[in-house]
């Protein structure tokens, strides 16, 4: 644990030490702080994803194992969800459990009428069903609930969100894995093949280095987490662990940590386990949903710290915090940084502009290639490449918000994503017309700077700080593609 | 009794089988440092050079291709020759007590697994296994029926994954490796342990496209290196559904051959041993 902080606190301090020694004006210092802590999370986070993509190769679970029969509960969690989405997902589940278990829906709707309708359809189809009148701790609730009232009778449970569909083989591929008593849960990557819009194909593409790279590198190091759906977990370890944490939005990252401080194991087994999956259809789904996730990280990090788990293991929790960091607040301080410097014609700090290119841009570009390099097999190339890009930069203002709301402990109704059949403009849009009318407005008084600029250092500190108001102009470009989308799914 | 019979001419065609294989896999590894050669005498323009290269590796693609073309004749030798018996049931004490390597093919539905279920159950005095990466339901369901004994051996799903990534020597090695070794880990400390592989299609490398013969080959060379049926005791029975030449590569490694064909109402199985 000590090693945990100290190492945060080395991550937070270098950026302090740098701001000292390049400080311009002390109104602009926690501008100057932010920008080296974006540019130190930035190494820091390429080299966890390096050393990720490198494990990502290996296979650590056994090939082979005996299979073993264990007492099965699955569970379909549903809010308010359109009733004939939660009946194939019980179908589907109810096919794939077979023999080896049963299934419940823990059915939390507060829609009478839904309630009622996937009520009806479990009587008739032998699947037991749940419903609860509050809603205390939102799904981990309703999880922890069902474990008290019926945990005695089951080993392990499943648990899918009702849009997420297991194959028919999910049971018989992963119970072998709980053989090891060690094990507490096997998670398997969530699948969105409903693409049905622009922002649905980046929230894909976003999706698939996170699964391909990082869980499965983190498989190794013995990181692996909760994915809130498509998990089995074994029930005597979340008992040990006290239930799952309902204090957190994002209770699959919380329990995860309790569980690995137990000294239990976790296992990620990357293969398509989930034949059906919906991602978010449009920005505002994206943007609760990246909102939601974003919180539940922020919220974690004082568990993180206090966590009894190994060294490598916190490095890539850490990771995981600062890449939401750097997604939402330091985004901003990114993008600001070349329009403060453009517009208002001040230092934000002061480093010789050659050295500072010599020094960052390698890394930056080497960032960009190692991430299409690790891609390269999947089906992901440019195109999914840029579209990733795009949606990454369109959830800087839900997690900028999340961070706002952590830091100053407000407390955020949990959310889940919306379901919708309509693809209309968002209002969110505006924000980004005014980002892209500044940075144009940015760069044109940049250009008649520069050719008024006499001193070299300062021209080419006009060029870094165009170059990167033209890098974000083309990325809050690229994410009208998505929102100018309009259609009827 | 039924007559095992040494098929000397199917002997001869598999040790030759063996030769052409390994000659085609020195001539692709001499072909690539031709072409390297080749690459950096251009370079250097070195041109008398480069034109006595262009002429080895023509000698060499030639090679290649008439030993492919034996090779193809081999096979359909050793198609041909097989031995037919009547009934297999007899044959069931025989291999009870027989350490080593069969193969049983024939098309999909043809009963194979209903028959080596059935000589599981029969042979009560070894620990049996079966490993299984698809069909485990219907793997399961006999087991329930027929064997209840048996071990059922699942593999992981990632499996898939890592074979369809393969494409190098060393890959082919380490994921042949690994599989034989956890297979080992599991049976360890068993009574002269019968393990069958259903089915080897699944397993193998063979419908992958972009890797060549010679690797799905060394899969199985290195499988049954670790394995050694013959020095653990063991006996290895491969399943394998003849689809194209998906079996081929297994005579190699097999010591019995067991072909089965849908005959009237049931099965017939032809058994041939490989191996003298």
């Amino acid at each position: 644990m000590i090693r945990n902080v100290l190492t945060a606190i080395a991550i937070f301090t270098v950026p302090v030490i740098l701001t000292i020694f390049t400080l311009s004006d002390l109104i602009f210092s926690p501008f100057t702080y932010a920008l080296w802590l974006t540019m130190e999370v930035g190494v820091f986070t390429t080299i966890i994803y390096l050393s990720n993509y490198r494990k990502s190769k290996e296979i650590k679970a056994p090939l082979v194992q005996e299979f073993r029969k264990y007492r099965v509960a699955a569970l379909v969690v549903s809010y308010n969800e359109d009733p004939s989405t939660v009946r194939e997902t019980l179908l589907s589940v109810k096919e794939a459990i077979g023999s080896l278990g049963d299934v419940f829906l823990l059915d939390d709707s507060t829609d009478r009428m839904k309630a009622e309708e996937n009520e009806e359809f479990c009587r008739n189809n032998g699947i037991t069903y749940l419903h609860r009148e509050g809603r205390r701790g939102y799904k981990a609730g309703a999880i922890n609930d069902f474990l008290k009232k019926y945990g005695d009778s089951y080993d392990l449970i499943a648990v899918f969100d009702s849009d997420q569909r297991p194959v028919r083989t999910f049971f018989l591929d992963l119970l072998p894995f709980f053989n090891d008593e060690n094990v507490a849960f096997v998670q398997v990557p969530q699948a969105y093949t409903e693409v049905f819009s622009r922002l649905a194909m980046g929230a894909t593409y976003q999706q698939m280095p996170f699964h391909d790279v990082v869980m499965s590198g983190r498989d190794i190091s013995g990181s692996a987490f909760i994915l809130g759906s498509g998990f089995i977990a074994r029930i005597e370890a979340l008992r040990k662990a006290g239930y799952f944490d309902e204090e957190i939005v994002t209770e699959d990252l919380a329990t995860t940590l309790k569980l690995q401080s137990l000294g239990y194991r976790s296992i990620y087994v990357n293969y398509p386990g989930i034949w059906y999956g919906e991602p978010p259809q449009t920005v505002d789904a994206y943007m609760v949903q990246q909102g939601r996730w974003s919180l539940g990280s922020f919220q974690s990090f004082m568990r993180i710290l206090r966590s009894r788990i190994g060294w490598r293991v916190f490095l890539d929790y850490f990771a995981g915090f600062l890449y939401w960091l750097k997604e939402g607040p330091l985004t901003i301080v990114e993008l600001l940084a070349p329009v403060i410097f453009l517009t208002l014609q001040v230092y934000i700090f002061r480093v010789d502009p050659f050295i500072f290119s010599l020094a960052y841009y390698p890394v930056f570009l080497f960032s960009i290639l190692l991430f299409i390099l690790s891609m390269r097999d999947r089906r992901y190339g440019i195109r999914g490449f840029l579209y990733h890009q795009f949606v990454e930069f369109l959830m800087m203002p839900p997690v900028t918000l999340s961070f706002i709301a952590w830091a100053l402990r407000r407390k955020r109704p949990f959310r889940v994503t919306p379901k919708g059949r309509e693809i209309k403009i968002s209002r969110w849009i505006f924000l980004y017309i005014l980002i892209e009318l500044l940075l144009i407005f940015s760069i044109i008084k940049g250009i008649f700077w520069y050719n008024l600029a006499s001193l070299n250092s300062l021209r080419y500190s006009i060029i870094i700080n165009l170059t990167w108001a033209a890098y974000f102009l083309f990325l809050t470009s690229g994410t009208f593609i998505i929102f100018l989308e309009k259609k009827n799914i | 009794m039924v007559r095992i019979e040494d098929n000397r001419e199917l002997f001869e065609n598999l040790k030759e089988l063996e030769r052409i294989n390994e000659e085609l896999a020195k001539l692709k590894l001499k072909k690539k440092e031709i072409s390297e050669n080749i690459i950096n005498s251009s370079k250097g323009n070195e041109i008398a050079k480069v034109e006595s290269l262009f002429g080895e590796l023509g000698e060499n693609e030639e090679r290649v291709r008439y030993l492919t073309k034996r090779k193809e004749e081999i096979l359909e030798n050793i198609k041909n020759s097989l031995k037919s018996f009547e009934t297999l049931v007899e044959n069931f004490n025989i291999f009870c007590d027989y350490n080593g390597t069969i193969s049983v093919m024939g098309l999909p539905g043809t009963g194979k697994l209903e028959m080596i279920m059935r000589f599981l159950a029969y042979c009560k005095k070894r620990d049996s296994f079966v490993v299984v990466l698809r069909d485990r339901e219907r793997v399961m369901d006999m087991v329930r029926r027929i064997t209840p004994e048996t071990t059922i051996i699942t593999v992981n799903p990632v499996y898939v994954e890592k074979v369809s990534d393969i494409r190098k020597l060393e890959q082919v090695s380490r994921l042949a490796s690994r599989l034989s070794k956890d297979i080992m880990k599991v049976v360890r400390g068993r009574r002269n342990p019968l393990i069958v592989i259903h089915r080897s299609n699944d397993l193998s490398l063979d419908r992958i496209n972009e890797v060549s013969g010679f690797l799905k080959e060394e899969f199985w060379r290195m499988f049954m290196e670790n394995i050694s049926p013959m020095e653990n005791n063991m006996l290895l029975i491969f399943n394998c559904d003849s689809i194209g030449d998906e079996c081929s590569t297994l005579m190699t490694f097999s010591d019995y051959l067991v072909r089965v064909e849908l005959a009237g109402e049931g099965s017939r199985f032809m058994i041939t041993r490989l191996r003298l």
